[in-house]
């Protein structure tokens, strides 16, 4: 036991390598009573480095006996240390669900909910069966939180729940929330859902708008198109990463192979307008999938572009076009340009041209 | 101006994006404490406030806004706390670390943009 | 290939999660060349299917580390990253070496972590030689590991080709190499004998452990290809190695945010390093 007592006294050492040492001397040699003492000392070890050796040790423990030992510390003041537990708890198998479970209807709310980010981060099969039975939780942020992960743990089994959520609730964090899950796992009655609730489009939330278009991203149809290019106009900058999705998503399903003479021209106009060159390299390559004659132009314009991105996006597009007219120009590019991965696209290009 | 977003949420990152783009600011996130510390000293471009959860893995909010008030270059900088948690303990532990806002979740559009221009000075 | 902005950024997240390498927008083409080979290996055609199977059937995260692989530039060669050393040379350096003359102090650590076959400590020697303004009163020592044994047998003869040299500036190449006939360069004694070679596995529990008073730790490129457990192993190692303050320089696109948040993030001239 005197080889214990003086890593057990070490613990409190005063220098930080020391206790640094001593903790996984502890674990490495099995002393008894290691996750007693660890857990002790964690609380009021005052050097962070030394509380995070602790909290990789402890992972390295299993077992029931450890949980039920650490959940008790959730409610500590320190968010460090609740954190810490989340972190090591979610590192656990299957074995602690009956002890997390429990929490699940603790009085205190935020316990509750940090129940619900372990049974999340544990990201075990049975996770969303359990997340499923706080959907109503008498605090917003924990069903909010709740039908997040559900949408995050693709569960599929459980879109009816959420697609009744959606229907009963006036909270905009939810619906927003809502209707980013049902893009994920969203059914048949998930679009009638949304067609119903959201059917005078005018009226919808400014907010809610963005995560109105990520559903339409994956579920929209050409019938939705109108309305993605009407926000073009008036947000085609602030919403550009979801107004872009959402026609890619839509135009993709669609599978057309010419754009309709106002689409190609409002399409034109945005590359023009003043978003984010990453928005515009999309876009480029996204005008290269369809027939239309006025594309091969526009990415002649754009591959002379001084900006990398701008130049990237209309060389790659002309080697997915195939317009062998465009070969005098992606050889000027070869001449002109010394970055490396437009050289590299400039010379595909080129090869798709050719051969 | 540039905000950042610190949360371990997604849904909430997007939200606080939505709101802060919709008012016209420029947005950066990030997932922990850590990742915010990370991307503004790794950033080259200039970020005016941070707004960040509490209860997040590798390092909660309340260090993420201690350690960035022991650095001089960003003593001053606006911070905004967003949490769930909404006892008057977490109030004051909040205003002692450094934040100079605590809104308690789920955000309420008009407040966080009120706020933040109040920090701003707009 | 198409690869949406939106999986550009899905994949980007989790290779950022799992690895801590972040990468800025004007990566998207070298990303989507790398993410096409693996995709081809698996006869993936979209990247979403890719995605999933790196996040749902990747059990040992083998196909993560093929990825990885390509993602890093494997090369070695003297002064590599040459602006970040600048900075070490320039600012980092400058601050230690105040510090220990008013404490009296006169010794300098430096370690190179996976050195490979030597081009990172001896760059590392080389700016310490013309950094210090008295070398006959500092003790310098720099270290440098790896558990490749080959490697450093290489790395102790200090003989190298051309293209290892490429980047060492001509005056450098002049003063503190010598060429032989054969065009190989071979380090002149005074930069050998200020580093030592040591075959060491990090992910031995006790290797390193009595290693104490670094000034500077340089570990680039290598955490990247260490599972979570293992990097949280290594760069615990590393602070009992450090002296208070000590710095920890990482590869450009490497971060420690994933692994530790016990060092101070610190930026220096554009650079972050991570202070003990």
């Amino acid at each position: 036991m005197d080889e214990f007592r003086e890593l057990i006294d070490n613990l409190s050492s005063e220098d930080e390598r020391e206790r640094a040492f001593a903790v996984e001397d502890i674990v490495f040699d099995s002393v008894p009573g290691a996750i007693d003492l660890l857990i002790e000392r964690l609380s009021i070890e005052p050097s962070r480095f030394v509380q995070e050796v602790i909290v990789n040790n402890l992972k390295t423990f299993k077992g029931l006996e450890l949980v039920d030992k650490l959940l008790p510390l959730l409610n500590s003041d320190d968010a460090y240390i609740r954190n810490a537990i989340i972190d090591i708890v979610s590192c656990q198998d299957e074995n602690a669900f009956s002890s997390i479970k429990a929490l699940l209807s603790d009085p205190d709310k935020d316990v509750r909910k940090f129940a619900v980010d372990i049974l999340f981060q544990l990201r075990s099969p049975y996770s969303a069966e359990l997340i499923v039975t706080v959907l109503k939780d008498p605090d917003i942020n924990i069903v909010i939180t709740a039908v997040e992960y559900l949408g995050r743990l693709e569960a599929t089994d459980y879109i009816a729940m959420i697609n009744d959520i959606i229907l009963n609730t006036d909270n905009l964090l939810l619906r927003c929330t809502c209707l980013e899950v049902m893009a994920v796992i969203g059914n048949q009655q998930s679009i009638e859902t949304v067609r119903h609730l959201y059917a005078a489009h005018t009226s919808i939330n400014q907010l809610e708008l963005y995560s109105y278009l990520k559903f339409l991203a994956t579920k929209g149809s050409e019938a939705d198109l109108p309305l993605v290019f009407s926000l073009i106009k008036s947000k085609g900058k602030t919403m550009a990463k979801e107004i872009i999705n959402t026609l890619q998503g839509i135009l993709e399903r669609a599978s057309i192979e010419f754009l309709t003479p106002e689409i190609m021209s409002d399409l034109a106009a945005y590359i023009d307008s003043d978003i984010n060159s990453i928005n515009k390299y999309e876009l480029l390559l996204f005008l290269a999938d369809f027939q239309n004659e006025e594309i091969l132009p526009i990415l002649l314009k754009y591959a002379v572009s001084e900006e990398k991105l701008l130049c990237l996006g209309a060389v790659e597009g002309i080697g997915v076009l195939g317009k062998k007219e465009a070969l005098p120009v992606l050889r000027q590019v070869k001449d002109t340009v010394s970055d490396s991965d437009i050289l590299e696209a400039v010379d595909k290009s080129i090869e798709n041209l050719d051969g | 101006m540039k905000i950042l977003i610190v949360d371990d949420s997604e849904m909430i990152r997007n939200f606080h994006c939505y709101i802060l783009k919709n008012a016209g600011f420029e947005v950066i996130t990030a997932v922990d404490g850590a990742d915010a510390l990370e991307k503004l000293y790794g950033s080259d471009q200039q970020i005016d406030m941070a707004i960040t959860d509490i209860n997040m893995p590798n390092m909660d909010g309340y260090t993420f806004i201690e350690r960035l008030r022991e650095d001089s270059e960003y003593e001053d900088m606006p911070i905004v706390i967003v949490s769930t948690e909404d006892e008057l303990k977490d109030m004051e532990r909040g205003y002692q670390a450094g934040a100079n806002v605590y809104i308690v979740k789920p955000t309420e559009p008009e407040l966080l943009i009120e706020n933040i221009c109040m920090l701003l000075g707009k | 290939m198409e690869l949406s902005i939106e999986d550009f950024i899905s994949i980007r997240n989790l290779v950022y999660e799992h690895t801590g390498m972040h990468f800025g927008e004007n990566k998207v083409y070298f990303f989507k060349k790398r993410l096409q080979k693996r995709m081809e290996i698996h006869g993936f055609s979209r990247v979403n299917e890719y995605i999933k199977y790196l996040k749902y059937f990747d059990r040992n995260g083998r196909e993560f580390q093929e990825l990885v692989n390509l993602l890093t530039v494997n090369e070695t060669y003297f002064f590599r990253e040459f602006s970040q050393l600048e900075v070490f040379a320039e600012v980092c350096l400058p601050e230690v070496l105040e510090k220990k003359k008013k404490s009296k102090d006169r010794s300098i650590k430096v370690f190179s972590a996976a050195c490979s076959t030597g081009e990172e400590p001896y760059t590392l020697a080389i700016i310490l030689r013309e950094m210090l303004d008295d070398n006959e009163c500092w003790d310098v020592k720099v270290k440098g590991v790896d558990i490749d044994e080959n490697v450093l047998e290489t790395a102790r003869r200090g003989i190298y080709d051309k293209r290892a040299v490429k980047d060492v500036p001509p005056l450098y190449l002049e003063q503190y190499f010598s060429s032989s006939i054969s065009g190989r360069f071979e380090l002149k004694p005074e930069i050998r004998q200020m580093v030592s070679f040591e075959h060491v596995n990090l992910m031995d529990r006790k290797a390193l452990r009595y290693e104490k008073n670094y000034d500077f730790i340089f570990c680039r490129n290598m955490l990247i290809y260490f599972d979570d457990a293992s990097r949280k192993q290594v760069v615990e190692r590393f602070y009992t190695m450090l002296n208070k303050g000590g710095l920890v320089f990482l590869g450009h696109a490497e971060s420690m945010s994933r692994i530790t948040t016990a060092f101070k993030v610190r930026r220096v001239n554009g650079y972050v390093v991570y202070q003990a």
